[in-house]
């Protein structure tokens, strides 16, 4: 069968990015020693997009049954059985399909569900609970309001989404400004280098989710109108009170002197 | 709380009357993505798949997944109270044992309303997996439904062939034999007549007219029909119900003579 729906499909498993215009943020680091930070979309992400190939099944070969044969080889043709069966000679249907007597959803259910939500969470921005909290170490940070399950939707890293050279043009507009921190989001995807910019203030609470190299969520890059858009689903599942986290994914030397805590 | 809303109640009409005489109550699956149908007949032969998207009504809220029983024929005589161009309105609670159609005139001038019980089917549900077919035909639905009324009158049932050629329908009975061909059509002028034959090899299947001539009934739905087959594999019958979903039958070949 033809499957005529449109399914928006994974998306293409994305390579980690390797840091390129070192210079650029070594400049920047100087100029404004706040909060710069680049954010790398680590490779890991790589087995969660992986996962959500569709399955190919293959049609099982049907048995077919004929109550012909099993008449002839009785050597008789059985008339009183032929008209109980109100097929007659025609093959049953449940010969070819077989009979699923759960009202369990396919895997393809499942998933095209869980796009569809995510989807709309996206389309609504939707940022059910979560709340911003204070930490005196490190400034603000986004706490669950609520248990998350893994591989749940949490929050969207939403801002400007723009390519390289308005990226280059901004990040040089940003290191003039001492008190610009620094939320550049650099991503691959299809092949193609593109950058989230979100850091004019707005209130969603995507730019405001802090580093850990063991943090609680994994990034993802989605498609949404024929835009890619990064999206932050649990890596595990989460609980009420805890702070979400996830990989910046910067290593360089030059990040690691300003801002240590990269390390962690 | 299950709510979907359509600006014409004529599509559900011709659904309901494309289905109604095979099947004579079915499970009316709601979940987020839209309404869902699968059923087959009593004789086990043919399964009506019925998909209304979410995103092809006019409104469309399901909070909670439903499965609602219905009887088809009192369905179909509620809907008979309904003008073509009045907008329906689904409506039930979660858990309810009732549903409530709602029709509105085109001005609004007049709102009816009928409530009917549901039922409590145990019906088996089949897993139809995912086939890649050896001949895919589209053709015009009207053109289809012809020539199985035409060649019912000669036999019980119809030899569908498909080569690169064309397809070819052919019966035979008392009176005589009666083949019908139909080739590619090479004119895309008029998409709506169009003849396509997708092959990858040639196939020969036998079915039941009565239950064709019963698909038919979904003619009024849509300009074209697709027909799939493959060897030993059920065929499929399918019209797509426009901006909506699609209403597919499928069904067992006959026995052949040479399974003996």
């Amino acid at each position: 069968m033809r499957h005529k729906r449109k399914v928006t499909t994974a998306p293409a498993p994305l390579t980690p990015v390797v840091q390129t215009r070192r210079q650029k943020m070594t400049c920047q680091d100087m100029l404004s020693p706040s909060t710069p930070h680049r954010i790398e979309l680590r490779s890991d992400s790589n087995e969660e997009t992986n996962n959500c190939k569709k399955p190919i099944i293959k049609p099982a070969q049907p048995v077919l049954k004929s109550r012909r044969r099993l008449n002839n080889n009785l050597g008789f043709i059985n008339p009183v059985q032929e008209s109980k069966n109100p097929a007659g000679d025609n093959h049953k249907l449940t010969e070819y399909f077989p009979v699923r007597r759960s009202v369990r959803k396919t895997k393809k259910t499942v998933l095209e569900e869980k796009q569809r939500s995510l989807e709309e969470a996206l389309r609504k921005e939707i940022e059910d609970g979560l709340e911003v909290r204070y930490f005196d170490d490190k400034g603000r940070g986004v706490v669950a309001a609520r248990d998350f399950c893994r591989g749940d939707f949490v929050v969207e890293y939403s801002g400007d989404l723009i390519d390289t050279i308005e990226a280059k043009r901004r990040e040089e507009q940003y290191a003039q400004d001492q008190n610009a921190g620094c939320y550049m989001y650099y991503f691959k995807y299809n092949g193609q280098q593109y950058c989230i910019d979100a850091t004019a203030e707005t209130s969603r609470l995507g730019r405001l989710v802090n580093h850990s190299r063991n943090g609680n969520l994994l990034t993802r890059t989605i498609i949404l109108d024929g835009k890619p858009r990064l999206v932050l689903i649990a890596k595990e599942d989460i609980k009420m009170g805890e702070e979400i986290l996830y990989d910046y994914g910067d290593r360089s030397k030059e990040s690691l002197k300003h801002h240590p805590w990269l390390a962690y | 709380m299950f709510e979907a809303r359509l600006v014409s109640s004529a599509i559900f009409k011709k659904v309901l009357d494309a289905i109604k005489d095979l099947l004579n109550e079915a499970s009316f699956d709601c979940s987020e993505s839209g309404i869902q149908l699968q059923a087959m007949d009593n004789s086990h032969v043919s399964l009506v798949s019925l998909t209304l998207r979410s995103d092809g009504f006019d409104k469309y809220r399901c909070d909670r997944n439903l499965t609602m029983g219905m009887n088809l024929g009192s369905m179909s005589k509620i809907f008979k109270c309904a003008s073509n161009d009045d907008t329906v309105t689904i409506k039930a609670q979660d858990d309810a044992d009732t549903v409530t159609f709602m029709f509105e005139s085109k001005k609004q001038e007049k709102i009816s309303d009928y409530e009917m019980k549901l039922m409590n089917l145990d019906q088996e549900h089949l897993g139809i997996p995912e086939t890649d077919f050896s001949c895919v035909i589209k053709m015009p639905s009207a053109e289809f439904a012809r020539i199985c009324r035409d060649l019912s009158q000669f036999g019980e049932s119809i030899v569908i062939s498909c080569t690169k050629e064309g397809v070819k329908f052919s019966t035979s009975g008392d009176i005589g034999s009666a083949n019908v061909k139909i080739a590619q059509t090479s004119n895309f002028d008029k998409e709506e007549e169009a003849v396509t034959i997708e092959m990858q090899e040639p196939v020969t299947l036998t079915f039941a007219c009565q239950y064709l001539n019963s698909f038919t009934k979904a003619t009024p739905l849509t300009n074209q029909v697709q027909l799939s087959m493959s060897d030993n594999v059920p065929l499929v019958v399918e019209y797509q119900i426009p901006d909506l979903g699609h209403l597919r039958f499928y069904l067992a070949p006959k026995i052949e003579e040479d399974e003996n």
